[in-house]
Formats: structure tokens, C-alpha cells, sequence
């Protein structure tokens, strides 16, 4: 196995093979094809007379589509032997793949040709783990297909192989045999379909409404997706790269849930995370609002479906409640994860209150809002009925699946996000920051559309009443006298979990920082133990669990600068959000305008370059958005009333800025922004 | 679209959770939160050789329960154990669509209505409140 994985993705089903494009059992690598998380073969690979082959290039054309240049071993055919093996393959909810084989010997050859398939039907959570299956696999030879067959009660997964022409099929795989006149060429297709059965032996999205829709052509319908989206003109030409491969992967992540098949809303990552979660779908729709409004449209609608109505303590659901992950495999299915869907997100429920009103602002959609006003009121009062654990008023996590649970249900959802400075944890019932500043957002905002589309003034005095009350106490509450910053979290008994952390950041997005307190934010934001030079780091350096390689304590993310810039942006902070920008948007550059999830938190002059960590997930949806959320705040960009605001304040490296066609209620309009005179 | 409501629900047997179920629906009237849901949903529950219909009509956050409908926007198909697990909040519907004990047919958006409309297990605690009352500030 090459260490270098090709991915092609679409949505909800992609593949993850070596770079001759063969996919092996391993597990510890999670190559497959998989959809509707779940791997629909786990062997996959090609040989030619017996042997494997080597991968000469690779061409990963499009995000959907990918074609292998590849070459017989030499040491082991014919010395003289003279072979080319082209194999393209491409993604369209089924796995499409062409055989060319060319001879470019002086004579004839026989090749016998062979894809050999198997299927171990794991579950997304069990690549890992090479779990034992509860149900049964097996193959059979039908129709000229080799259909791979798992079965556990009514559950009924099988993948379909069909080859093109009719060929040698057995159990294992697919034979061909080749005779190739010289400079003869011989070329062969093969379709792989994953389905998902239902008892009476049909595919589920077969009878369901929008799943039978024939899909625009992947390639069209890329060209009009960047047709609509503003572009970009810049005398840092790296910039441009970026932004084009963010509007591109955030094409390739759309996801069409089950339930609502029509949509397109942005899944989290590949490729752990090519499902719906509602904290990531949430923000990179924030971060993508100049640029993509329709993704948020999506989200807003399908998240308000799925809100929660009941007590479900596995699930962690309660009513008002916003989703946290929903997942179609055979471990939520048996109720052995509970991620049908699961609810322990703290921060998803407020979060989603804050995207109503940032979309209705930038697009002036009151039929959506409208529509969505009793999933507002249910936002609202999780928030105070079912978030508020202590009496206190402050929103708080626990949780109570204790198995399966997450026991961090903020962003930094890791165990050991949320300590002490000495590096203590707190108690399991935590309430962060953030929640707060969120909290204090979504009651804001709500008040503005209470007003101006729900007819209910009454319910926006209170909402602003209950807000200015939170910011109060809160600005006492969590307040670090010996450190002069907010505290990460408070536990159950008011204890400040006193770490410095980048959660401040966010705190500025919301609004909750009393201006007196923001330059002392603002100087631990930009300062030596946050700030690696890159971006602010998750945890300052210096706290007892402080590690530059740690997941959410001591790394960079994109997304977390990019609401941390535009945070600083609202309390004014021109030239430090500019900072940031340049950090992550240089930092881009080093990944060819792909922001990884997240990079280590080493100095900038120690290491030169950002620095990826071993098991990012990439593309990820929130680092796809994080350049789109930068170049907004380095433009200014606000709406107001029914006009665009702008105000720009660009970083050193980039002269000028033109973002051009950027949709709204206003239309279209064009933003510039200028540091010095065009050459 | 609909005609109005009816609820003319047969006689229930206490021990029947599905009739319970169909029975406690009928008794919502409206619903603000499924004020912008609207369609025809149809049960067929599997009981041996015999299929029985339920079905829900959901009208501006109206709910009315009638025994059938013609050109229902949504089927759901499963046999009566399964609709008796989860009228007492011992599944739910989208893992019984995922496992393949039901049958989905049309608008699936309306299967999550029903999932609204289902009640969560039993003996469910909630948040973990803690009694100490407000400590900081």
C-alpha cells in the first residue's frame, strides 16, 4: 500500500483507494468505497497477469473523478514488455471505472486482466477496529454481475459489480482475457452500485420522493455551482487558487440526507465525516453566507426538521433541541451508537438561532424565517429550559449516555478539551464559554426577527431583556481577575476553569465581551502564548495540558480563527483580524488552498511551515470555509437594511482585493479593497 | 386538500399500545410545531395475513387520524410488533428504516413527522440537573 491515498467524493458516497487505485483490507487505513456510511467493498485491485501493478502518475481531475496512470512491473513481466494500464473512475452516487490497457510492445500479447472484489461491509465506526459483523457475507454470480451480499435480520446491504461486456465471473472477481496486436488497444468498464435493501428486497431511495430525481451531471453542474458564487480578483494570485478550491470542495461535500433528498447541505469532512452534523453544517453555512446563501437554506430547513421532540437519554435528545450527528450505518441502525440521531451538542441548538438571523440579514428570505418561527420558540426554550443544569441560567453540558456519550459537548469535543491551568479536569457538568456568548447571540438575534417578521414584540423586549442580563453576570461570572481573560468554562459549583484558551475568541464573535474588558481579550488573542504566528492557538502554551500536536489543546484551526477574526472585526479590530487572516490564508497556500482541520501550534519561526496533523480529515467543511469567512472580514463586509457595507482592511501581503457579484437581498455587488495603489 | 377532521378511532384495547398511539394523535388537534408540514400519511400494519390502515392527515399544524386515505403522500409499512415497540418508545422510526423492518414509500420528510409524533422511552431521566443551587456570582 502507497502511503499517499487518493479520495474521490460525491456527497455521500466516495472512495478512498492507493494511488494505483486499489483498495485493500487494512485497518489501519480506511480505504473502501463507501456510502450511507458504510464500506461497499473493501478489495478492490487490479492486476495483469497475476502481478499488481505501479502507479506512474495520478490525475484527480475533478473532485469526482480520477484516472490512474499505471505500468506492469517490469522486473517481474517480459523485460522487453511494453504495457500501459489507464484506469479512470468516477463518482456519481454508483463507482464508475474504464480499463484501457495499451501495448505498445512490438508484438502481440496475451494479457489475462483481473479486478479482484470483496466486500467486509463495516461500518464507518468499525474500519478502525475490524469489529467482528453480527450478520453474514457472502458473493454470488447473477445476471453477469458479482453481487456482495451482507445481511443481518431485515438489514440488507449489497454491491452490485456489473461489467460492461460480458466476461469471466466468479465469486472473487472479474477476469478478462486481453490479446493486444501491437499498439492495439482494448478498453472495458465496470459499474459498481451500492444499495441499501429494504426487506422486500428494493433499494430504500428507489420509493422515496427526490431520491429518484435524476441528478445533473456531476461536471455541469460544478460549472454552474462556480458560475454562481462571486469571484474573486487579486493581485496575490494564491488567494485566488484558495478560493476557487474552497467554492470547489464545498461542491464536493454537499450532502443529501436521507429525509431530505432535494438538499444539498455541506457534510463535516472526509472521510470520517461525510454525514450531517449540526455544528459543522452550521458554521461553515455562516462562513459560506457572502458567497453560497442556498447552503444555509439547506441546513436551516432540514436541522429545524430533525429538531428534537422528546427525552431520549441514549440519543441525549430533548425538546427544541439541535442535532449533533446523524448516521445511516448498520451501528445506528442496531441502536449500538446512537447516532439516529444523536443530540449531544451543546452549542448546535443556539448556533442554529444565530444562522436563522445571519441569513435572513444577507438574503432577505422572510418566507423561509416565517416558516421557522416554532422551531425558533423550541431553539429558545431548550435553551432555558433544558440547557440551564444548575439554576444559574448558564448553558451546560452532562451527559447522560455514559457509554457511548460524548463527555465534551462543545466544538472541542475531545475528552481533555476543558481543563485548569495545572491541567485538572473539572467535574462532568460544564458550562463554556462560548455557550454563553452563543446563548447571548441567539436571544439577540431572535429579538430582531420577533420583531421585524414574527409580529411579537412582547417576546423581543423580554429576549433582549434576558440577553443584556446574561451579558451582566456573565462579564462577572467568568471573569479571570489574575489572568485578565474569560474563563474556559465554569463547573456545576461556579468553579472558573481558568485555562487560556481560544474559546475568548468567540466570545468577541458574540457580542458578550463588555467593551471595557475587549483590549485585554484582544491582547491574549494576539500575544506570544496564543498566537503561534499562524493563527491562536486552542490552548495557550504554558497550561498544564498544553501540547502543539493535541488535538483541541494546542493546535490551530481554521475555522476557529476565522470566527475569532470576524470577532475582532466587531469590536473594531481591524489590523488583528488581518493578522489572522494572513496567518491562516498563508498557511493555505502550503496545502495548495486546502486548509487541513487543523495544524500544529509551533511557532511560526520555529518551523517555517504549518505543520498537518497525522489524522486530519481533508477536505473539512469548516476549514473549507474558513478563507471565504477571512476574506469577508479583511473586506468588511455587513449587510444593512437592504444594502452591503463595506470596509476594508487588508493584510500587508495582498495589495488590492475585488470580490465581485456577491449575492444578496441588495442583489448584486461588488466589494474592493485597496493597501496600495495597483501596479 | 383534506376533509375535516374526523377521529372516529375505534374502541381501544388498553393492551394495544399501537391503537393507544393512533388514539393519543387523534387527540392533538393542532400542533405548532408542525405548522409547516403538510400531507397524507398512510400505515399498512402487517398482523399475520391481515393489513390494517391507519392513517394521519397534517393540515396547517392540524392533526387529524382517519382510517384510510386515498393517494396518501407517504406509506409506511411494518408489521404490528414493530408499531407497538415504537408506540412505547422502545424504537424509533429512522433506525427501523435503516435496519429494514419498515417500508417507506413517497415523502420520507413525513416519516420524520411521525417520528414527532412518537414518545421517547420510557423511564427517560432528561438533563442531569444538579440540585446546588447558583454557586458563582
Amino acid at each position: 500500500m502507497n502511503d499517499e491515498l487518493v479520495h474521490i467524493l460525491d456527497g455521500n458516497t466516495f472512495v478512498v483507494s492507493d494511488e494505483c487505485g486499489d483498495i485493500d483490507p487494512d485497518p489501519a487505513v480506511p480505504t473502501g468505497l463507501f456510502s450511507y456510511d458504510t464500506r461497499f467493498l473493501s478489495t478492490w485491485t487490479l492486476t495483469v497477469n497475476g502481478e499488481r501493478l505501479q502507479s506512474l502518475a495520478v490525475d484527480d481531475l475533478q473532485y469526482f473523478e480520477a484516472r490512474f496512470f499505471l505500468s506492469p512491473d517490469l522486473s517481474v513481466l517480459r523485460p522487453n514488455s511494453r504495457i500501459s494500464v489507464i484506469r479512470h473512475r468516477w463518482i456519481h452516487s454508483k463507482m464508475e471505472e474504464r480499463l484501457t490497457v495499451i501495448n505498445y510492445d512490438q508484438r502481440t500479447v496475451r494479457l489475462r486482466v483481473r479486478l479482484e472484489a470483496g466486500c467486509d461491509f463495516a461500518d464507518l465506526f468499525e474500519v478502525k477496529d475490524s469489529v467482528k459483523k453480527h450478520g453474514d457475507c457472502h458473493a454470488v454470480v447473477e445476471d453477469g454481475a458479482l453481487i456482495l451480499v451482507y445481511r443481518r435480520g431485515n438489514f440488507h446491504r449489497r454491491t452490485v459489480i456489473r461489467p460492461e461486456a460480458p466476461t469471466r465471473i466468479d465469486e472473487h472477481g472479474i477476469d478478462y482475457e486481453v490479446d493486444l496486436e501491437p499498439q492495439q488497444s482494448w478498453e472495458t468498464a465496470l459499474v459498481v452500485e451500492p444499495h441499501v435493501l429494504t426487506r422486500a428486497g428494493h433499494d430504500v431511495r428507489e420509493q422515496l420522493t427526490g431520491h429518484d430525481r435524476p441528478r445533473a451531471k456531476t461536471g455541469s453542474d460544478l460549472t454552474d455551482w462556480l458560475a454562481r458564487a462571486p469571484r474573486l480578483r487579486t493581485d496575490r494570485r494564491q488567494l485566488e487558487n484558495t478560493y476557487r478550491r474552497s467554492i470547489v470542495d464545498l461542491a464536493a461535500l454537499r450532502f443529501a440526507p436521507l429525509t431530505a433528498p432535494d438538499q444539498g447541505l455541506p457534510a463535516a469532512g472526509l472521510p470520517w465525516f461525510m454525514s450531517i452534523f449540526g455544528r459543522d453544517s452550521i458554521f461553515t453555512s455562516l462562513q459560506a453566507l457572502p458567497f453560497i446563501p442556498q447552503l444555509a437554506a439547506a441546513t436551516l430547513s432540514l436541522l429545524g426538521s430533525l429538531q428534537g421532540s422528546r427525552l431520549d437519554d441514549f440519543r441525549e435528545e430533548e425538546p427544541g433541541k439541535i442535532l449533533h450527528e446523524f448516521r445511516y450505518g448498520e451501528s445506528a441502525a442496531f441502536a449500538e451508537q446512537p447516532h439516529s440521531p444523536y443530540f449531544g451538542s451543546a452549542d448546535a441548538t443556539p448556533l442554529y438561532v444565530i444562522l436563522m438571523d445571519e441569513y435572513h440579514r444577507w438574503t432577505g428570505d422572510d418566507h423561509l424565517i416565517r416558516r421557522l418561527e416554532q422551531r425558533a420558540r423550541a431553539a429558545l426554550n431548550w435553551i432555558d429550559e433544558y440547557a440551564d443544569l444548575t439554576g444559574n441560567w448558564y448553558v451546560y453540558y452532562h451527559r447522560r449516555n455514559d457509554e457511548t456519550g460524548l463527555i465534551n459537548q462543545c466544538w472541542k469535543d475531545s475528552w481533555d478539551s476543558i481543563s485548569y491551568r495545572d491541567g485538572r479536569l473539572p467535574g462532568p457538568a460544564r458550562a463554556t464559554c462560548e455557550l454563553q456568548g452563543y446563548a447571548y447571540d441567539a436571544k439577540r438575534r431572535a429579538a430582531r426577527l420577533a420583531r421585524e417578521l414574527w409580529n411579537d414584540p412582547g417576546w423581543a423586549e423580554r429576549l433582549e431583556g434576558e440577553a443584556a442580563d446574561l451579558k451582566r453576570r456573565f462579564n462577572q461570572d467568568f471573569w479571570v481577575p489574575d489572568g485578565g481573560y474569560f474563563a474556559l468554562a465554569l463547573e456545576a459549583d461556579g468553579s472558573k476553569v481558568d485555562a487560556l484558551s481560544s474559546n475568548i475568541g468567540h466570545l468577541l464573535w458574540s457580542g458578550i465581551v463588555d467593551s471595557s474588558r475587549a483590549q485585554a481579550v484582544v491582547d491574549h488573542l494576539m500575544g506570544p502564548r496564543l498566537f503561534s504566528g499562524w493563527g491562536v492557538r486552542t490552548l495557550a502554551a504554558g497550561e498544564g495540558r498544553y501540547n502543539p500536536v493535541g488535538y483541541h489543546v494546542g493546535t490551530v484551526w481554521p475555522f476557529d480563527n476565522s470566527f475569532i477574526a470576524w470577532g475582532l472585526r466587531r469590536y473594531g479590530y481591524k489590523d488583528e483580524a488581518a493578522r489572522i487572516a494572513q496567518g491562516i490564508l498563508e498557511s493555505a497556500e502550503f496545502f495548495e488552498g486546502r486548509l487541513p482541520e487543523a495544524f500544529a501550534g509551533y511557532d511560526r519561526e520555529l518551523t517555517r511551515y504549518p505543520v498537518q496533523l497525522p489524522a486530519a480529515c481533508s477536505p473539512q467543511a469548516w476549514s473549507t470555509g474558513a478563507p471565504l469567512l477571512l476574506l469577508r472580514t479583511m473586506l468588511g463586509l455587513e449587510p444593512l437594511g437592504d444594502h452591503l457595507t463595506v470596509d476594508p482592511a487588508l493584510p500587508e501581503p495582498i495589495g488590492w482585493l475585488a470580490l465581485l457579484d456577491i449575492p444578496g437581498r441588495w442583489g448584486r455587488f461588488d466589494a474592493f479593497g485597496l493597501t496600495r495603489e495597483p501596479v | 386538500m383534506c376533509a375535516q377532521p374526523e377521529s372516529r378511532h375505534p374502541a381501544v384495547e388498553p393492551s394495544d399500545p399501537t391503537a393507544r398511539l393512533f388514539e393519543r394523535i387523534s387527540r392533538l388537534g393542532r400542533v405548532d410545531a408542525l405548522a409547516e408540514v403538510e400531507g397524507r400519511l398512510r400505515f399498512d400494519i402487517h398482523e399475520g395475513d391481515r393489513v390494517e390502515h391507519q392513517a394521519i392527515i397534517v393540515h396547517r399544524g392540524q392533526i387529524s387520524v382517519v382510517h384510510d386515505v386515498d393517494d396518501p403522500d407517504c406509506v409506511v409499512d411494518a408489521d404490528k410488533a414493530l408499531f407497538d415497540r415504537m408506540a412505547a418508545g422502545h424504537s424509533n422510526a429512522m433506525t427501523a428504516l435503516l435496519r429494514g423492518d419498515m417500508m417507506v414509500t413517497g415523502d420520507v420528510r413525513l416519516l420524520v413527522l411521525l417520528e414527532r409524533l412518537l414518545p421517547g422511552p420510557a423511564g427517560a431521566h432528561g438533563p442531569r440537573r444538579t440540585s446546588r443551587s447558583k454557586g458563582a456570582g
